[in-house]
């Protein structure tokens, strides 16, 4: 593939690729987990590593994506959520970890209760209109990125508070050094700018393209476009697009697709 | 250090040919590591080499690599099989674990230890090292997977049991304890998904969960637990099971009265609201549809104003089954 070339050429020569792919594909275990390292700890987390890491190398075949969407699917618990393993209680960052594996295979159609999950996720919005990660936690900028971009690949993104949401994590932002922490009023950290500016991102907060010259602008700063990024991969769309990495989407409710998600595979809503 | 790794080179950290920002280590921190990375070329998988690992461990307990050889050496000097060392090391994962119960490599060496072994004999003091950590965290979302692995691994009907009983305590502690839920449905249906319990079984389960429910409409956990039990039952579509969920609406509609009590909207809490929605769909007839789309409609437009679009579609949806319905 040629673009997956693009993406290696000068950084994994053939070896290398072959080692990597090797590496990940007997990490896979019976039941189609897969295990972190060869003593074996399992968790989702790590399914959605291997197929990322697969998909990126063009070499999906390599792996039994049947079982690995099998399992996941056995990670589906009664409230529509995903955990770390069978059983174990939904988490929003193992939500993202599931659902991005399963667009990844294009497997979405597993997903029992896609408005179930829907709502879950809608209901971790609390009344600041920051985003918990399970039912009467605490709200957390990060969940920003894992909740917005599963609603993304759900085409669901309207069931929360776009703007209420936007004002948590603009809230979050430390007016001293200008970093984004967990929640306002804390202390910033590299990892919550990081989800911060993408839950902007995918809220569609972040202009694409420069003002023109004639709006009306009193600093003499230039406006600034910002890449947009990909609720699958988490990386900017530029660069899936440029690599031609493929993943499945749900339609949202009018039929639309985001923009930002055309170039992959729609399946339609029941 | 020194003097016992006197016959090795230690080996200092190789960052590679351009560091971008180095690192100060403390003294002690270098000199373990060093000797460590010597011990690595070396290939050795010694006594000496277990100790070390620990040193290294208590220097930085979130060091994979170091658990990872620290369990190779255990390997290597048949300590896997022996009861003594495996409840030294469980006793090395606490301690490091102590200040930072989160830190997932600590929870995986005992887990790693217990595959090892075997859970059986180390199954009580395991789920009472547990309960200490939840005492102090009782969300810790490690804890609880280590917990389930280990009951789902021994799955003795009685340790099930207890587990039913320990989830209660913990819910009656905390009623808005997500994992203790999660705990409760996962022991009630012993670890497996696909068979439905029996409609006893389900009756004290929703019983527990609207009391709990009406203790305070606002908690999200006993409203989600109530709809998961009931709608196994309503998959399985026979009379007991349908006159069940007639009589569950029938509470919930009730639980408004404490709402009622309090001076507060009956129709203003959400989640109740959305689990008498739940019930009149599952009832499934022309009037509970009817009432299911006014209330979500109510959310819509007044009561939950944040997930509107949401509550305009599920309108929509009760809506169109209703025209289905009367067609």
């Amino acid at each position: 593939d040629s673009n997956t070339d693009f993406v290696l050429a000068n950084v994994l020569d053939d070896e290398k690729r072959s080692q990597i792919i090797n590496f990940v594909v007997q990490l896979q275990q019976e039941d189609g987990s897969f295990a972190g390292d060869e003593w074996g700890e399992i968790d989702t987390r790590f399914s959605y590593c291997a197929l990322s890491i697969l998909s990126l190398l063009g070499a999906m075949d390599r792996a039994n994506v049947d079982r690995a969407v099998q399992y996941i699917a056995s990670c589906q618990n009664m409230d529509g959520g995903f955990g770390s393993m069978k059983g174990a209680e939904s988490h929003a960052g193992q939500v993202f970890c599931c659902v991005g594996a399963l667009s990844i295979a294009k497997s979405l159609h597993v997903i029992r209760h896609p408005d179930l999950l829907g709502w879950w996720l809608a209901e971790r919005q609390v009344d600041s209109g920051g985003l918990n990660g399970r039912p009467e936690k605490q709200a957390d900028v990060c969940y920003s990125w894992w909740i917005l971009s599963v609603l993304s690949i759900l085409g669901r993104v309207d069931w929360i508070s776009k703007d209420k949401l936007a004002g948590f994590i603009a809230k979050a932002q430390d007016p001293q050094d200008g970093g984004i922490a967990d929640r306002p009023d804390d202390m910033p950290d590299i990892f919550h700018t990081f989800f911060g500016i993408a839950g902007l991102s995918l809220l569609g907060k972040l202009p694409q393209s420069k003002s023109s010259p004639t709006s009306s602008s009193t600093s003499s700063s230039t406006s600034l476009a910002y890449r947009e990024i990909d609720p699958v991969y988490a990386l900017p769309v530029d660069v899936v697009v440029r690599c031609g990495l493929s993943a499945q989407v749900f339609k949202g409710k009018d039929g639309a697709v985001q923009e930002r998600l055309k170039h992959y595979e729609v399946l339609e809503r029941n | 250090i020194m003097e016992v790794f006197v016959d090795l080179t230690p080996i200092p950290q190789d960052d590679g040919p351009e560091r971008v920002c180095v690192i100060q280590y403390p003294t002690s921190f270098t000199l373990a590591y060093n000797y460590l990375r010597a011990v690595w070329a070396a290939d050795e998988l010694s006594e000496r080499a277990l100790r070390l690992s620990a040193t290294c461990l208590k220097l930085n307990p979130a060091n994979y690599t170091v658990w990872h050889f620290r369990r190779q050496c255990l390997n290597s000097l048949g300590l896997l099989s022996d009861k003594e060392a495996i409840q030294k090391d469980l006793n090395l994962a606490g301690t490091l674990g102590g200040s930072n119960p989160k830190n997932y490599q600590i929870w995986y060496h005992r887990r790693a230890l217990l595959e090892s072994y075997g859970a059986r004999d180390f199954c009580d003091s395991e789920l009472e090292y547990i309960s200490a950590v939840l005492r102090e965290d009782s969300k810790n979302y490690h804890a609880w997977s280590y917990r389930q692995w280990i009951i789902q691994s021994v799955d003795e009907e009685d340790l099930w049991q207890k587990e039913i009983e320990y989830a209660s305590r913990l819910i009656e502690d905390d009623i808005r304890n997500n994992s203790a839920w999660n705990e409760r449905w996962f022991a009630v249906h012993r670890g497996k998904r696909g068979n439905a319990l029996s409609i006893d079984t389900t009756r004290m389960e929703a019983q527990f969960a609207i009391e709990k429910g009406a203790a305070d409409p606002y908690n999200e956990s006993p409203w989600r637990y109530l709809i998961g039990i009931l709608k196994e039952q309503h998959q399985s579509g026979n009379d007991a099971a349908t006159e069940l969920i007639i009589e569950y609406e029938a509470k919930a509609y009730d639980a408004r009265s404490v709402l009622i009590d309090a001076d507060r909207d009956p129709d203003g809490c959400s989640n109740l609201t959305s689990v008498r929605i739940d019930l009149l769909e599952m009832v499934g007839d022309k009037e509970s549809l009817q009432k299911a789309s006014t209330l979500a409609t109510g959310l819509a437009n007044e009561y939950d104003l944040i997930r509107k679009k949401y509550w305009r579609l599920r309108a929509d949806q009760l809506q169109q089954r209703l025209c289905v319905l009367s067609a």
